[in-house]
């Protein structure tokens, strides 16, 4: 079972096909969607639960009073005499037999070569060229019965005065003389009637032949009648419906009405409508094909299946353009019809696809389904529409590869690279999508030109200009700056301006001693950066001041040598000159140009001159003899011993010593004393 | 013991009220009254012309049943003089109408009227012509069988069937333009 015989036997259900229908409605997803939408329509659709008022039938009867009884239907035909078939008076296949006046089918007394009327001998036929008045239309309307059936007892009589004498003289009399209407009035409604279902009124043409009817006109012109109000009505249906018209039946209206039409014109007119509906038969199962394909297509459209909503679209179109004739409006109707919800869900989608929503936009599905639709965009207005989307599917499409090769290019992180991207990048169209970032990467960019330049300005020695250059990259590009590239633009500028100021405060300071503490400082800021011009000017200048204050150490190591050979010469009687030692010592330590050697040369001295006094001996002797009254000389000795003499055990002992007479003299000065805790 | 006429079918008592049974004639319009009037009041949107349209329906039914064929199915034959006479209380209904009443079919969905979707199926009936609507109608509502509507509409059955499933497909189509036109 196909979409269409489904939705056909969803109008009519019927049992045999039910299986089939069940089946195809579980595999075909447009036509489930389909019975639903129509399950759900005409559930919602209601009657109102209303009653007539109480009353109703006194009322309706007492209309009836005053009616027309019922009347009894009265249905007079003729009966071929030898097949006995219904034969039409006063059509061109009724003949009646020239001795009898039976009637006969014009065939049938051919083949049977003669009258089939038993012993009659008439082998020649007459046929009617007037027909005699209808006996009811004879007796006028006011003779009609009322009240009783009186019709159904009088009619066979006059029946049988029809088939009998009155009706033979009439028959034959009548020969040779056009169809006529026998009333002028009838002829004139008849004409009209005629000429209003020509126009296509056909509502009008109706209600003129049903008027005519009403007035009871001769059995030929009321066959004729008949057959036209059949024609009105039929083509009415056909008009408004052509696809819900029998067409069959519409044909076999046409045909029969032009058999017994008796006006040239509306005979010709009624073969050019018989054409129409040939060929509207003709296409009728195209119409009804292209329909069940279009209204699929609708419903994959809504379904979002574009792929199959297209395609049914494409087939639909395909059968409906085929269709003419009469149908061929309908047809275009229907394009257009099925067109618009599959171009309008279309259109919904390739915006999604397009809009803020879908990160990131995808511009290739959406060119693809506008380039599927666009063959069957039906006005200018849509193609219109659809090609201003294609282009800027297309425009961001070439903004985004643009935009990918400059990022390959810029994450390479050549200085030297960095034009070609930025030309890449500036040829990005301000309203793509894609621009804003491409903005940030120019600007990302530029900030990384600047830093760039900044660390070149700081390493040739340029810390100010560095510092200039990498403020301005903070602040005009700091929404491209990421996290981690901000961090680092902030700590350069910390180094900067750390270096920056210690190297101020060594150039204040000259070539002091001070100075090279923050020469010390700025070389080891940029340990990491041996080629940076403040750390090359840092070195040079700590060495030249260090150089310089080297001279002053050997000139104190020679002060303090002396004042050594003081202390410990002629009988220790200079016990200031060890202090003074002391002192000349500790600012050759403070010398920061002092040399190693130079230590060594004083613990040298020192310990020579222990060792030629034996200075540590004799101060035990005196400790021991608790002669505190030579402290005041032994404690400055003691401490110059303890604190140069190499390691070993006369250091020991001296600082021993130092302690015992420090500790155990209550007079020992001040200085000499060992801080409380 | 049970009434011979109450039992009977619809087209035996067209025949007897045909014969002049005026009892015959009442059982058949209190059987199909309410139905009748309610698919009117449903056509002409108001009960007071309902009611005039019952009363003439019923009329021409009585006048008409000597014409009535017993062996056609009596409700499609009934449904084409309801069908007439709507029709032409609707042209005069159209005439004396102010501007802007028509197509409005109020209370055509009152047990719908709450719920969300209410709109979109009510504007799409009444966006079908007028006969199509009324071939849903008696299709679904009235539960006419194929029969009874080749009847009422005078074609045949298979024109029947063709016209149902194009109302069918025209009332699917119209709720489905109707959901796309109110969320484009």
């Amino acid at each position: 079972m196909n979409c269409t015989e489904y939705r056909e036997h969803a109008s009519a259900p019927e049992p045999a096909a039910q299986e089939a229908a069940d089946a195809h409605r579980a595999d075909c997803h447009a036509c489930a969607s389909w019975s639903q939408t129509l399950e759900d329509a005409m559930s919602a659709i209601d009657l109102p639960d209303v009653e007539p008022a109480p009353g109703d039938w006194e009322r309706l009867s007492a209309a009836l009073d005053a009616a027309d009884a019922p009347t009894p239907p009265v249905h007079v035909r003729l009966q071929c005499s030898y097949c006995h078939d219904t034969l039409v008076g006063g059509t061109p296949e009724a003949a009646y037999c020239a001795s009898c006046l039976a009637p006969h089918h014009a065939d049938c007394f051919r083949q049977n070569a003669g009258c089939a009327t038993p012993a009659c001998p008439g082998v020649s036929t007459v046929t009617p060229q007037r027909q005699v008045t209808d006996v009811a239309a004879s007796r006028g309307k006011a003779q009609k019965p009322r009240g009783e059936p009186g019709p159904s007892r009088v009619l066979p009589l006059l029946l049988t005065a029809l088939l009998g004498g009155l009706g033979a003289a009439a028959w034959v009399a009548l020969r040779g003389v056009e169809v006529q209407v026998q009333d002028a009035v009838v002829q004139q409604g008849f004409d009209a009637s005629c000429g209003r279902l020509i126009q296509g009124d056909y509502r009008a043409a109706q209600e003129g032949f049903r008027r005519l009817l009403d007035e009871e006109p001769e059995a030929v012109l009321r066959a004729e009648i008949t057959a036209l109000d059949r024609v009105a009505r039929v083509l009415r249906d056909c008009e408004e419906e052509p696809l819900g018209c029998d067409w069959d039946g519409a044909l076999d209206a046409l045909t029969r009405a032009q058999e017994r039409a008796s006006i040239p014109r509306v005979r010709r007119w009624l073969e050019q409508r018989q054409d129409w509906a040939i060929a509207a038969q003709g296409s009728l199962h195209l119409l009804e094909r292209g329909y069940a394909a279009g209204a699929a297509s609708v419903a994959a459209a809504e379904a979002r299946e574009f792929e199959q909503a297209l395609l049914l679209q494409r087939e639909a179109r395909e059968l409906l353009t085929q269709v003419q004739g009469p149908l061929a409006a309908t047809a275009q109707a229907q394009i257009v019809e099925t067109w618009i919800p599959v171009l309008k869900a279309s259109v919904a989608m390739i915006q999604r696809f397009m809009g803020p929503k879908t990160k990131p936009p995808h511009w290739g599905r959406a060119e693809d389904m506008i380039v599927s639709l666009l063959p069957l965009a039906l006005e200018d207005k849509e193609r219109e529409e659809l090609i201003g989307y294609l282009e800027i599917c297309r425009n961001n499409m070439e903004d985004e590869t643009l935009y990918a090769q400059a990022v390959q290019i810029a994450q390479r992180r050549s200085a030297n690279d960095y034009p070609k991207a930025l030309a890449l990048l500036r040829r990005i169209r301000t309203s793509s999508v894609i621009y804003p970032d491409a903005r940030a990467y120019l600007d990302w960019i530029a900030a990384d030109q600047l830093v760039r330049a900044a660390v070149e300005a700081f390493d040739g020695g340029r810390g100010e200009e560095a510092l200039r250059l990498l403020r301005e990259a903070g602040d005009e590009h700091d929404a491209a700056l990421g996290e981690a590239a901000r961090k680092s633009v902030d700590e350069k500028v910390v180094l900067i301006s750390q270096v920056l100021s210690r190297w101020q405060r060594a150039k204040n300071l000259g070539t002091r001693a001070e100075a090279l503490k923050p020469l010390e400082e700025v070389i080891a800021l940029l340990e990491d950066r041996p080629e940076n011009e403040y750390r090359i000017m840092a070195q040079l200048m700590f060495d030249r001041i260090g150089s310089s204050l080297g001279k002053n150490a050997e000139t104190y190591l020679e002060e303090g040598l002396r004042q050594l050979e003081a202390a410990f010469g002629d009988g220790f009687n200079a016990p200031h000159a060890a202090e003074g030692a002391m002192a000349a010592f500790e600012r050759v330590l403070e010398d920061p140009g002092h040399k190693r050697d130079q230590i060594v040369r004083i613990k040298s001295a020192v310990s020579q001159r222990e060792g030629d006094t034996r200075f540590l001996y004799r101060a035990e002797k005196l400790r021991k003899a608790n002669r505190t009254d030579t402290y005041g000389d032994l404690l400055p000795r003691l401490k110059l011993l303890k604190t140069w003499l190499p390691p070993g055990k006369q250091q020991s002992q001296a600082s021993e010593l130092y302690r015992q007479i420090a500790e155990g003299s209550s007079w020992v000065p001040p200085e000499f004393r060992r801080p409380e805790k | 013991m049970s009434d011979p006429l109450e039992a009977s079918d619809d087209a035996l008592l067209a025949t007897r009220a045909a014969g002049g049974s005026r009892e015959a004639f009442r059982r058949l319009y209190q059987r199909h009254r309410v139905e009748v009037y309610r698919y009117l009041t449903r056509w002409l949107g108001s009960e007071s012309l309902a009611e005039d349209a019952l009363q003439e329906v019923f009329l021409q039914v009585y006048r008409s049943l000597g014409r009535y064929d017993r062996a056609r199915p009596f409700r499609g034959w009934l449904y084409g003089v309801v069908r007439n006479v709507a029709q032409n209380a609707r042209r005069k209904q159209r005439k004396v109408a102010p501007p802007g009443c028509e197509g409005h079919d109020s209370g055509l969905f009152p047990t719908l009227a709450r719920r969300e979707r209410a709109a979109d199926l009510q504007a799409a009936f009444t966006g079908l012509p007028e006969e199509t609507r009324a071939l849903l109608l008696q299709r679904y509502r009235l539960e006419l069988t194929l029969d009874e509507l080749a009847e009422a509409w005078g074609c045949t059955n298979r024109t029947i069937r063709n016209r149902l499933h194009a109302a069918n497909d025209r009332l699917v189509q119209a709720i489905v333009a109707q959901r796309a036109g109110g969320t484009a």
